[in-house]
């Protein structure tokens, strides 16, 4: 999927024979999209982590897979939003990933503007202002997946996901125009 | 066309939720104009990393993982008892040799040992029977 010329399959074998370098480079492919998808999903830091911990683990761990091309990420999120919906449903709070998304916090602060003038500054803010459900399309779409599988692995229709990716990009796109704009 | 049209399409173009037109729009543009290029590769970038530092796990929780994973995965060698190791070859020759040489040596040695062990004569016993060499006789 991502840096690199060997695919995340190849990487999860060596995993498995015990190479950790390539669980590091595994890792970082994962670190970011993965991590936010989950952040996404539970709400909460701690949860995500040990979510992402657990997720890795169990794809790593599952015995007798052999994956096809794509198989790993899609085996791994698959994993990663189950647990993450188990955890929630054990701390009653699954309202994530309903269908109409919330708009927790929708324009910085100008004080705040000013203090994170950097583009990556307000893209971090701009994504962490984001509802769970915008948010969790937003770092799907950054890992690669295409609407069919983001789908498929929210398990909403394809039309969902259109809208949803339509609505993250006229917020991004307001939030990010004091940076980008001429 | 109007760089700021242009600019305000740009996440929409990284996305890829736009339609044919407009894309085309935009990459016409982006093709002739290199402020606009510039500030869509620095856009593109910054979202291809996703949402920041904040949107990675701590440095304790990779940790661990990565603990998790080297448990679970590496390969130890297993530590036997030194009484159940393969014993190797050399070390079996050098056995062999010393065996065979304490077989060999070990009865001269306790021969030895026995006879320095045995008393001694305090006086030797003259045989006065004899007759002693005539330097020796005394008048």
């Amino acid at each position: 999927m991502a840096v690199g010329t060997e695919s995340d399959e190849d990487l999860y074998e060596r995993v498995r024979a015990g190479d950790v370098t390539s669980f590091d480079r595994l890792y970082a492919r994962y670190e970011r999209n993965l991590f936010g998808f989950v952040l996404a999903v539970t709400g909460s830091r701690a949860d995500a982590e040990d979510v992402f911990h657990e997720a890795f683990m169990a794809t790593l761990r599952a015995e007798g897979l052999r994956f096809e091309a794509g198989g790993f990420r899609a085996y791994l999120y698959t994993c990663a939003k189950n647990l993450a919906r188990k955890r929630l449903k054990k701390a009653a709070r699954d309202e994530v990933l309903d269908d109409e998304p919330s708009d927790p916090d929708p324009r910085p602060s100008a004080e705040h503007v000013l203090e994170r003038r950097e583009l990556e500054g307000a893209l971090e803010d701009a994504v962490r202002r984001l509802s769970k459900p915008l948010a969790a399309v937003y770092h799907l779409r950054v890992a690669g997946l295409s609407y069919e599988e983001m789908a498929s692995l929210l398990e909403i229709p394809t039309g969902t996901i259109k809208s949803r990716m339509s609505q993250l990009v006229h917020r991004l796109q307001r939030e990010l125009a004091p940076w980008i704009a001429p | 066309m109007d760089c700021a049209l242009i600019r305000n399409e740009l996440v929409g173009y990284h996305f890829g939720t736009q339609d044919d037109d407009a894309r085309e729009r935009v990459e016409t543009h982006l093709v002739g104009c290199t402020e606009c290029l510039r500030v869509f590769m620095r856009l593109k970038q910054r979202l291809d990393r996703g949402g920041g530092e904040s949107a990675r796990p701590s440095s304790a929780a990779r940790a661990a993982l990565r603990r998790d994973v080297a448990l679970a995965f590496v390969k130890r060698p297993v530590t036997l008892p030194f009484w159940r190791r393969p014993v190797p070859l050399y070390q079996s020759f050098a056995a062999a040799i010393l065996v065979a040489l304490l077989v060999r040596v070990a009865p001269v040695v306790v021969e030895r040992a026995m006879g320095l062990a045995a008393p001694k004569a305090t006086s030797e016993q003259v045989d006065t029977s004899q007759e002693l060499p005539g330097s020796l006789r005394i008048y």
